[in-house]
């Protein structure tokens, strides 16, 4: 490991293996400095009214500023604000606005992108694989006028219990709710599904500047299991699909061992499986395309990323694939 | 989600369950919903959901497949053994609020009313600006705020607006059956003790 290494890891407070990969990832020593500046950088929280409850979205941000709050227009999310200043009281998540559901509230813009890519419509059987806390399937739910179906699953006894709130106070219908792992779902259901979602679970390396704990958190063995597990469940989200269905991948994860390599070893098995060009609303970043002297499989060039230096939001990765 | 004991699911219609709703909610489902499959779940309390004709299916499926819906379409509410035989969810009430474009079994409370609610608190007469009958002591009335917004469920302390109106400012109305505030504070939903 170069001196140069450890002394970033050190200014910044990280392990000094992620900065090691990190300087891999991006080839450029500054662009890493840069990265983990930004990392330091507080995120604006983002407010996603709920078109479910409300006709005309002004009426929620009116609301919210006679409170105190001031809100941004997010231009490519027409139903989504940043929210640039804050009252000292109520906080975002203690509104009375918030808990009748005109709102949901997320705590960075990059997780508005991938229901967006995905786009579910009311024709669609959607399989959400690892939903809660439900930001995701609840803007699935919205972009399909609650209608259709949203099979969403949980593994976490607490963690289903939340997903289950938020859905209500949502005013959602549209969705099966089951207490189980994601990486059972293609035995449970076949290729039932035309669409899904997996935003699998990970070392929240995109996300360090809303949890600072992630510089040190994660051991390399930690990384692995994560990596391990992604690869479960993407080949149980890839069977719970048929002929012509789309899988959804996402991670708010930087790594590349939980995005490209783990794309890379399931596509191996999956010839039938076509990476899709992305139709995101914001320009993504390219991929990693080889790490560690790896080559990625060829598919993986049209998966996308978003880095908080250069998109001002968390580091998000995103691929959509499609069954042949 | 009901915990602990085993969670048993069935396919049901609404007419099985007509008898055990209050009249303007059985009314409502009837003129609205009145072929719906409704899903039962059940261990102390039982769950009413009502399910799309896609819904159903699903359901059918995971259910031959040994497994219980945590939740499934839209939530309607628990039944009860004993009174209040039924309690309502805050989406049903508000979507037959404004489909309606009627009040009914209700009390519209002031904002310095609803912070308290908000916490668990039971509501005062002095906070309560509207009344709308029925109001039944014992049974559940939906608690809106003045922007017409079902924040919650009380149980009733008075029979009917004209009692209420009788009560002293400080004496308890309603107390707090359910409230929005609970999606955050993330209490069990388990069975809770009736004072009334």
């Amino acid at each position: 490991m170069s001196r140069e290494v450890r002394e970033l890891a050190e200014r910044y407070g990280y392990r000094p293996y992620m900065v090691s990969r990190y300087l891999e990832m991006l080839r450029d020593y500054r662009e890493v400095e840069n990265m983990l500046r930004a990392f330091e950088e507080s995120l604006n929280q983002v407010v996603r009214c709920n078109t479910l409850k409300l006709t005309d979205c002004r009426e929620l941000v009116g609301r919210l500023e006679r409170l105190g709050f001031s809100l941004r227009s997010i231009e490519w999310c027409g139903e989504a604000y940043e929210v640039v200043r804050e009252p000292e009281k109520p906080s975002l998540g203690s509104t009375h606005e918030h808990l009748t559901g005109l709102y949901y509230l997320h705590r960075g813009k990059a997780s508005l992108i991938p229901p967006m890519i995905l786009r579910p419509t009311k024709e669609d059987l959607v399989l959400d694989l690892a939903a809660a806390p439900g930001g995701k399937t609840t803007h699935m739910a919205q972009i399909m006028r609650n209608e259709g179906l949203i099979v969403a699953l949980e593994p976490s006894k607490e963690r289903i219990k939340i997903l289950r709130n938020n859905v209500e106070r949502l005013g959602i219908k549209n969705t099966v709710l089951l207490r189980l792992d994601g990486r059972v779902s293609s035995k449970v259901f076949g290729g039932f599904f035309s669409k899904v979602l997996l935003d699998a679970p990970c070392t929240g390396e995109g996300i360090i500047m809303i949890d600072p704990s992630r510089k040190t958190k994660t051991t390399l063995e930690d990384l692995m299991r994560h990596h391990e597990k992604q690869k479960e469940l993407l080949r149980s989200a890839l069977g719970s699909v048929g002929s012509g269905g789309r899988v959804l991948y996402t991670t708010c994860s930087v790594a590349p061992e939980e995005n490209e390599l783990v794309l890379s070893e399931v596509l191996r098995d999956w010839e039938d499986v076509k990476v899709v060009s992305l139709e995101s609303p914001v320009k993504l970043a390219p991929p990693v395309t080889e790490y560690y002297g790896i080559r990625v499989d060829d598919r993986v060039r049209f998966c996308g990323r978003t880095y908080p230096h250069t998109h001002g939001m968390e580091g998000f990765f995103i691929c959509l694939m499609e069954l042949r | 989600m009901l915990d602990g004991a085993e969670v048993r699911c069935r396919e049901s219609s609404l007419r099985e369950i007509l008898g055990e709703l209050p009249q303007h909610i059985a009314e409502y489902l009837t003129r609205k919903y009145a072929r719906a499959t409704l899903l039962l779940c059940s261990n102390k309390i039982t769950e009413v959901f009502m399910l799309s004709e896609v819904i159903a299916g699903v359901v059918g499926r995971v259910v031959t497949q040994g497994l219980t819906p945590y939740s499934a379409g839209f939530y309607l509410g628990r039944l009860r053994k004993s009174k209040p035989r039924f309690i309502p969810s805050i989406n049903l009430l508000q979507e037959m609020f404004r489909e309606t474009r009627e009040l009914i079994n209700a009390f519209v409370v002031a904002d310095e009313g609803l912070k308290p609610f908000l916490y668990g608190g039971d509501i005062l007469r002095k906070s309560v600006v509207g009344c709308y009958e029925p109001v039944r002591k014992g049974e559940v009335v939906a608690v809106l705020g003045t922007d017409k917004i079902v924040y919650g469920l009380g149980l009733s302390r008075v029979e009917g607006c004209e009692e209420l109106k009788s009560r002293k400012d400080l004496e308890e109305v309603a107390s707090n059956v359910f409230d929005v505030g609970w999606y955050i504070r993330g209490e069990a939903r388990g069975e809770r003790k009736y004072k009334g």
